[in-house]
This record gives structure tokens, sequence and C-alpha cells, in this order.
């Protein structure tokens, strides 16, 4: 049987009025990828903010490795997503100022790690992804397709167990977002790690084990494809 | 577009505009003070504080008063760049719907001319208002004129009386006011010079309707700064040897160029500091700020440069202190109420310049607020981007505010050596050099808890732009 390694039952979340999730259940298996789909405003980003720690769900929990995830405090939850889950955002949102191994060396220096380890780390991880090359420009030299590899870089340099992406390829070209998704999909298969993947865009999700669509906060039952 | 204008002007929060008015304000007020006291007659028909009643040191009195503007003047430059991000997308959206470049600009001007304007009309109601509170008395000029021999120590009874007549907190005059023309064109003067700051501050503001650019890296700022300040010591060296005569306005020319020239040099040192630190750390707090310095020193740099001038004047009056306290038989109240009022005044502009830096740290906060949220989603600890945004403030502060006691006493050591006739015992040295380093240690130490308490009330802040709702703010 495969080991379920994130999980959610009943998770309702809401902003002001709007009601964003509806008792949302879920079971993300180790190794799995897992599309979220369905329409703007459908509350795919909310569920993968409370599946990742980031917002805590108003009812219902999150589990990570069995240990209900929700109801930690900021600082553990916080530790949980720099050691356990790697984030990457539509626009990859690497911190300006720094350059591209700063941006990656971070969430090693975050750990305690020395300079030279973080920096090591940061440039091996940059080659594999085929940036090396770009390691001392700053984010806003890069491309696109360039900085979401950056991006992808410094969520992978901790060796996260669960990689959410919200819309990696939204702002970019179908080719540069085809060539991003085999990176990120074969570097996290590689190393048995799960991969929840939110967008809009069949093609990405067609890349996905599974999916599932989130339509006004919950899923809809024709929406589920294994 | 003046109804354009008008919208904009209305819907502006207006805290800015508020801001900007009041320190336009009080900006005005302060040079509408430092002229009344020019425009004193040689024996004034009221109680004043020597500093002002004195011909001969009126005008180094107005000159340090007008000198005052200069740190409101930098926290105006801050408070014309809050909302930036804001107006920069709103500019661009009307470039995008048919706006030219030029009629941008005119709307960008307006949205701070106007407050600016006010805030200079306001002025004169904030001088009067002081003159209330600091004005001297009319007297009998008769009563008034008093000469001491402080060659030799005066009796008790004679002492008494001066020190009475020394201790009045009387600074500005309420015998003479300026011409309606004089403040027309003080007020004139304080509008053009904030609508000045706000153009500078807005240069970089939107030319193209897909908003602003950021591709590139901006050039390092060079330390042009120090030919100000080499400018300016020349000056006061020229001053203290007497040889060209009107050694007063020769020496506050060296005094005004030294002080524009640290401002100048504070993003330089920001940039360098930045440089420096990013280089050889490990701590991630101390890595993100100093990238941020480096990327942007302008800013950063403008916001801290009045330490410079905090430390500058400091480390002047510690020296000079020494001679009065240490090297004298007679400790004159004169000299005692002197560096009384300097301290407070340097009180005063560290309290704005605290300002100013925490003005700067919450819009630079708003700037950022997508990066940040996305760091802390990432597992980025709040207490490492408030450690950051506290590094940022003392990587600038602390060189400048070390620096700029360091060239104070100095400056004023050589000087005031120069002009001794005779040295004290060694005892005596040595007293008066652990005064300096203790004034020199007070003052560091001073601005290092200004910032910290300043950095500390924008704090909250950092949580409303470390949410995770910024992840999806455009």
């Amino acid at each position: 049987m495969t080991e379920v390694i994130l999980s959610t039952r009943a998770v309702e979340k809401s902003f002001g009025r709007t009601q964003a999730l509806r008792g949302v259940s879920l079971e993300l298996a180790r190794g799995e990828v897992l599309a979220v789909t369905g329409p703007s405003g459908g509350g795919k980003s909310t569920l993968l903010h409370c599946l990742s720690g980031i917002l805590r769900p108003e009812a219902g929990e999150v589990r990570y490795g069995g240990q209900r995830v929700d109801d930690l405090a900021e600082a553990p939850r916080t530790r949980l997503r720099r050691r356990e889950f790697g984030i990457v955002l539509q626009f990859g949102q690497l911190v300006p100022e720094l350059t591209v191994e700063q941006n990656v060396a971070l969430p090693l220096l975050l750990e305690g790690h020395d300079r030279s380890a973080a920096r090591t780390a940061a440039r091996a991880w940059l080659d594999r992804l085929d940036v090396g090359k770009l390691a001392e420009a700053l984010p806003g030299e890069l491309s696109g397709g360039e900085a979401q590899r950056a991006a992808l870089a410094r969520a992978l340099v901790t060796g996260p167990q669960v990689v959410f992406a919200d819309e990696p390829t939204g702002a970019l070209d179908t080719v540069g977002g085809e060539a991003l998704l085999d990176v990120l999909l074969s570097t996290t298969r590689e190393r048995g790690a799960s991969v929840v993947l939110v967008t809009h865009d069949n093609r990405v999700a067609a890349h996905a084990d599974r999916e599932v669509v989130l339509v006004d906060g919950a899923f809809t039952a024709a929406g589920v494809r294994s | 577009m003046t109804r354009l204008a008008w919208t904009f002007l209305r819907s502006a929060r207006w805290p800015r505009a508020a801001l900007l008015a009041g320190f336009t304000a009080l900006a005005t007020a302060l040079l509408l003070v430092a002229l009344t006291m020019l425009l004193l007659p040689s024996q004034p028909a009221e109680a004043l504080f020597s500093l002002v009643a004195e011909p001969g040191l009126r005008w180094g009195t107005a000159f340090a008063t007008a000198m005052l503007v200069l740190p409101l003047l930098l926290m105006l430059n801050q408070v014309v760049r809050l909302g930036t991000a804001t107006r920069e997308r709103r500019l661009a959206a009307l470039r995008l719907a048919g706006a030219t470049p030029a009629e941008v600009r005119r709307l960008g001007a307006v949205e701070v001319g106007f407050p600016v304007t006010v805030g200079a009309m306001a002025g004169p109601l904030v001088f009067a208002l002081l003159r209330t509170l600091f004005g001297g008395q009319r007297v009998n000029p008769a009563a008034g004129m008093h000469v001491v021999d402080l060659t030799v120590t005066p009796p008790s009874d004679v002492v008494a009386t001066y020190s009475i007549l020394n201790s009045t907190p009387a600074l500005i005059p309420t015998s003479v006011s300026p011409a309606w023309w004089q403040t027309v064109a003080v007020v004139a003067l304080v509008a053009a010079a904030g609508v000045m700051t706000g153009s500078l501050a807005s240069r970089h503001l939107v030319a193209s309707p897909l908003g602003v650019s950021r591709r590139e890296r901006r050039p390092a700022p060079r330390p042009w700064g120090l030919l100000l300040v080499g400018t300016g010591l020349g000056a006061m060296a020229v001053a203290v040897s007497g040889a060209f005569g009107r050694g007063q306005a020769v020496m506050m020319a060296g005094i005004l160029l030294v002080v524009l020239g640290v401002i100048a040099l504070a993003p330089w040192v920001a940039f360098r500091s930045g440089q420096r630190a990013a280089r050889r750390t490990s701590d991630p707090a101390t890595l993100i700020a100093a990238g941020h310095l480096v990327s942007d020193p302008g800013p950063a740099g403008r916001a801290a440069a009045a330490v410079g001038a905090i430390g500058i004047v400091s480390g002047v009056a510690a020296v000079m202190e020494v001679g009065v306290f240490f090297y004298s038989r007679f400790i004159d109240p004169f000299f005692v109420i002197s560096f009384a009022l300097v301290g407070g005044a340097l009180i005063l502009v560290l309290l704005v310049t605290a300002s100013t830096l925490a003005v700067h740290a919450a819009e630079s906060l708003v700037d950022r607020r997508r990066v940040l949220a996305a760091l802390v989603a990432a597992g980025t600890p709040v207490s490492v981007l408030r450690d950051a945004l506290r590094r940022e403030a003392m990587l600038t502060s602390m060189p400048l505010s070390v620096g700029g006691v360091l060239i104070g006493a100095v400056v004023a050591g050589v000087v005031g050596v120069a002009a001794a006739d005779s040295t004290g015992t060694l005892a005596v040295n040595l007293a008066g050099l652990l005064f300096v380093c203790g004034q020199v240690t007070v003052t560091v130490g001073l601005t290092w808890v200004a910032i910290r308490i300043a950095i500390g009330a924008v704090a909250p802040r950092l949580l409303q732009a470390t949410a995770p709702a910024n992840l999806r703010t455009e």
C-alpha cells in the first residue's frame, strides 16, 4: 500500500464572507504528483497555502507524516516549510537584491550551514538546472524561464519531501513551460518527493499522476482523474 | 488634467499629505526664526540669550538654526517616496490610457506640490507659535548692557547677575519681524525646495505605459561627497588661519560644505557597507539587509545621512566642552547653557532622523511585500526579516555616526591645539581625552538606541507585509 505523506480532512477556510474552501479532504501519496485544477477563484491557491502550512484552516485538519500541521505554532510551521517542503510560485519571487546564488543559498543559511557549504550546494543545484552560469546575476536580469529554474533550485536545495508549485508555468511560453515542468518532475521523481501542482492549464495537469478539480471551494466528483 | 490631479489628491492617503505639510511648515518656521535673528539691531530691545543677543554670535546661531532645515528636507524626501509602488502603477495606467510623459510628471508634481505649498504657507503660523513659546521679553536697552572681563575671575555678585541674564531661555526675537516680502520669499523658497525634493525623489517614476523596469543594475554611487568635505575642511582651515579676513563667513561656508558632503557621501557609505557585509556574512538577516543596500543605496543612505551630521556636531562639541570644563578657571554659565542647547538640538535632529529611517523602512516593506511574503512562505522566520530591517539601518547609520564623531572631534581637536597658547597637565589632558571618548560613545550609543526604537515601531508593519494575502498582490 502507498504511504500517505500529506492529508487533509474537511478543511474549511474563509476570507471575510467569502468561503474559499468548503470541507476539502485529500490524500497525497509519497512520490505522487497531484494536479489541482479549476477556474479562477475556485480555491486552488488557498488549498495549496493550507496544505503547506502557510495558512491555518478554520476547521478540519492537515497532517504531514501523520502529524497535525494546522495546530502548530507559527515558528514550527515555518521550520517545517523550510525543511520538509519546497515552494515555487508563479513569478519565482526571488529576492531581487540578492544574486541568484545567494537566493538559492538562503534556505541553507537559515538552517545554519556555513557560507561556503551553502554556496557550494546552491551552485550544484543551479548547474543541475542549467542556470549555473547565471549564479552572479540578479533576478531582474533573468528571463522568466531562468528565474523559475532558479526558484526551483531554491525550493529543492534543502531536499524537501513535498514540492508545492503554484502556477509555476503561468508566466512562461509553451516551450519554456514544458521545459520547466520536465525539470521539476524529473528532479522530484528522482528523489521520491511528492508534488502538488496548482494550475489552470490542462496541458500542465496532464503531466500529473492524478488530478482534482476545485470549483467554489469544493472538489467536483467529475473532476477526479487517476 | 487639473480635475484629474485634484481627484488624485483627494484619494491619496492623508497621513502622507499631512506629514509633507507638517514638515514643510516646520522648515519654513525655522528659516523665519533664523531670518528674524539676523534682523535684530546690534543692541536689541529685549532680553534674549547671549547666543542671539550678541552681534558677534548671532550669525552663527542663525546659521545653526537654518541648518536644522536639512534633516527636515531629508525627512521630506522620504515622505515623498511613501506609496511609490502604488503611484507607479497608477501613473503607468494613465500612460496606458493615453497620458503623455509630461502630463504624468505634472500630475506627480501637483501631488507633492500641493501639500508642500500648503505647509510652507502655514509656516508663518508655526513661526508665530514658536515665537510665543521661546520669544524674548522687551526691556530697557540701557539696562541690558553688561560687560564682563573673562580674563580674570569675576566677583561672585557679577557672576550671579551674569548667570541670571544668560539663563533666559528666550531665543527668538519678538522686537523685530521679517517684512511681508521677506516672509513671502521664505515661503516661496521652501515651497520650491519641497517641490524640487519631490521631483528628485520621483524622477524614476514611470515613463513607460508598462510600468517601471528594474532589469538593469544601478550604477554604484561614487564618493563625490569627499570633494565637498575636503573643500569644507580647507575653508575651515583658511578661516582659522585668518588669512583672508571674513573668518566667520568662511567658517560657516566650510561647515555647510562638510555637512552637505557627509549627506552626499551617505549613499556611498551605505553601498560600501552593504557590499562588505554581503561578501563576508553567513547570517541570512545580514545578507538580506546588505543585498538591499547594495541594490538601492540611495534612499537608505539619504534616510540616515543626518546621523553623520549629528556625529560631526557632537564631536566638535565634545572637544569644545573639554576646553571649557577642563582648561578654564571660570566656568561661564553661557557655555553651559549653549552646550545644553546644542545637545537638545542634536537630540531633536536624532529623533527626526530616526523617524526618517522608520518612514524609509515602512516604505521599503510596502514596496517589497510580495517578495517578503514569499520568503516567509518558503520558511524564513519573520524574526529574520525583522533583524534584516534593523541591520539595514545599522549598516548605514553606524559607520556614518562613528565617522562623523571622529571627523568632528579630530578637526576640532587639531584647531583647538593650534589655537591654544598653553597646554594642560598630563592628568588634565588624559581626563579631557576620556571625556571626548565618553561623549563619542554616548552619541553613537544614543543613535543606536534611537534606530532600534524607530525600526521596532515599524515591526507591526512587517507582519502585514508578510501576510499570505500578499502572495497574490500585483
